[in-house]
């Protein structure tokens, strides 16, 4: 999957409007990324990366660009 | 964010106070126990039903926390240690900088144990609910049974059917006009089972529970695909001897002990449901599916006697439920859920013909709290 593409499935897993989020995109700034956004992000990315992220991982994401570049660095996202 | 989640210790008690301050404060009803031992169910050597209390922390602030209800459940013929997933708290719920800290939590409780499950949670719109079902648990409705004792008290009190003005007309009218008696006495009458005996069936009134248990647990066990142990070990723990809060009815037949109810009954006042009713609870019970009916009839029964207004009962398995409404008991809306996680729910599938042949009543859970 390539980021682009996975941004779009971020779209659909926090049901915001296409492209709406951007690299920058965070809870802060994404009302729809409550807990409940939280969940749905990570169960896309196990159902559609086969990655399951752990929950000290997931404190460190802090915008939607860190984790691209960490499922980049798994090899999980396309390195394109 | 540095996130921990750790056991609740004794010096973490006045950080729970606090935490316990800022949700009241922002007017949310639940608070974390401020004890770092459940005095309930405490996490004693040995014993296979405790509760272990968990605290989220962010630098060394408490942000939440949930407890996990160590139980053993017997599914489809073994016995597989599972945990009840109780009182998940956020402060999430009042500032969206700690919106991690639920799914942390649910996280964490998953790492201690994949095969949770939750019981109540009130609706499928509570946060909880939203959450569980985001995470993929399943959820089944456990059906709720009223049974009216005094209709005009019932009519006159019943809160939750009383808030808006028309129906509180019609529920005035049926009441003064004594329609309410009639139908409610006239509903029971015709369910009534004209062929049960009462004298081939005896209760007794017990202090706690023994080898008679073990016995009907060992009867029972193999009729049901999914229930907590009711062994007499796991009785005595959950239901103390000699309490005063609950009775134990033994129920006998030709000398046998053919099953057993746990009731309890309290006059509420201004109960957000029950108004200032007495209410009558038939909190736990077993027998083989075939003594269900006389089970009910003898906790029903019993809870009559004690002037209670209404009887309430939870019952997953469908037996249990037609033996309900042949005791006169009406079925209403439950918002008592069982909700399992995905791990719990493969060993429940399919979960459509499973769960009605489960049972799961309200002694399981956290208990019948708020009866």
């Amino acid at each position: 999957m390539t980021e682009k593409e996975f941004i779009e499935e971020c779209c659909i897993a926090l049901e915001v409007d296409s492209g709406s989020l951007n690299r920058e995109s965070s809870p802060e700034n994404v009302e729809a990324w409550d807990s409940l956004g939280y969940l749905n992000l990570i169960s896309m990315i196990d159902s559609e990366l086969g990655f399951v992220i752990e929950s000290d991982d997931l404190q460190k994401f802090e915008t939607l660009g860190s984790i691209i570049d960490y499922l980049k660095s798994e090899n999980i996202l396309e390195n394109s | 964010m540095n996130i921990e989640i750790r056991r609740y210790t004794k010096d973490d008690i006045d950080s729970v106070k606090a935490f316990n301050k800022r949700l009241s404060d922002c007017v949310v009803s639940h608070k974390f126990p401020e004890s770092e031992t459940s005095s309930w169910l405490p996490d004693i050597d040995g014993r296979r039903i405790f509760q272990e209390y968990f605290l989220t922390f962010d630098d060394d602030i408490v942000r939440g926390g949930y407890i996990l209800k160590h139980q053993d459940f017997y599914i489809n013929g073994k016995i597989v240690p599972i945990a009840d997933y109780q009182l998940p708290l956020s402060e999430g719920i009042i500032d969206k900088k700690y919106r991690l800290v639920g799914v942390l939590v649910l996280m964490n409780a998953l790492k201690r144990q994949k095969k949770l499950f939750g019981l109540g949670m009130g609706s499928y719109d509570a946060p909880i609910a939203k959450t569980l079902k985001a995470a993929h648990w399943k959820m089944y409705e456990v059906p709720f049974y009223f049974k009216v004792v005094r209709p005009f008290t019932f009519l006159r009190e019943i809160t939750f059917l009383r808030k808006h003005p028309v129906k509180r007309f019609i529920l005035d009218l049926l009441a003064f006009s004594g329609v309410g008696w009639l139908f409610t006495k006239f509903y029971q009458f015709i369910l009534k089972d004209k062929n049960f005996n009462k004298n081939s069936v005896l209760s007794e009134i017990v202090e706690g529970f023994s080898g008679w248990a073990d016995d009907l647990w060992d009867r029972c066990k193999g009729s049901y695909f999914f229930i907590a142990v009711r062994d007499s070990e796991a009785l005595n723990i959950l239901y103390p001897e000699k309490s005063k809060r609950f009775t134990y009815i033994k129920v006998k037949q030709n000398d046998e002990a053919i099953g057993w109810a746990v009731v309890t009954h309290r006059k509420m006042t201004n109960h957000k449901q029950f108004g200032n009713m007495h209410v009558g609870t038939i909190v736990d019970c077993l027998a083989l599916p075939k003594h269900a009916f006389k089970v009910t009839k003898i906790a029903a029964d019993y809870l009559e006697k004690q002037n209670v207004d209404i009887i309430v009962s939870n019952q997953c398995h469908f037996t249990w439920c037609l033996a309900a409404k042949k005791a006169g008991f009406i079925k209403g809306h439950s918002n008592f859920i069982f909700t399992s996680s995905v791990e719990l729910s493969e060993l429940l599938e399919p979960y459509e013909t499973n769960l009605p042949n489960s049972f799961l009543n309200r002694g399981d859970g956290d208990g019948p709290i708020h009866l």
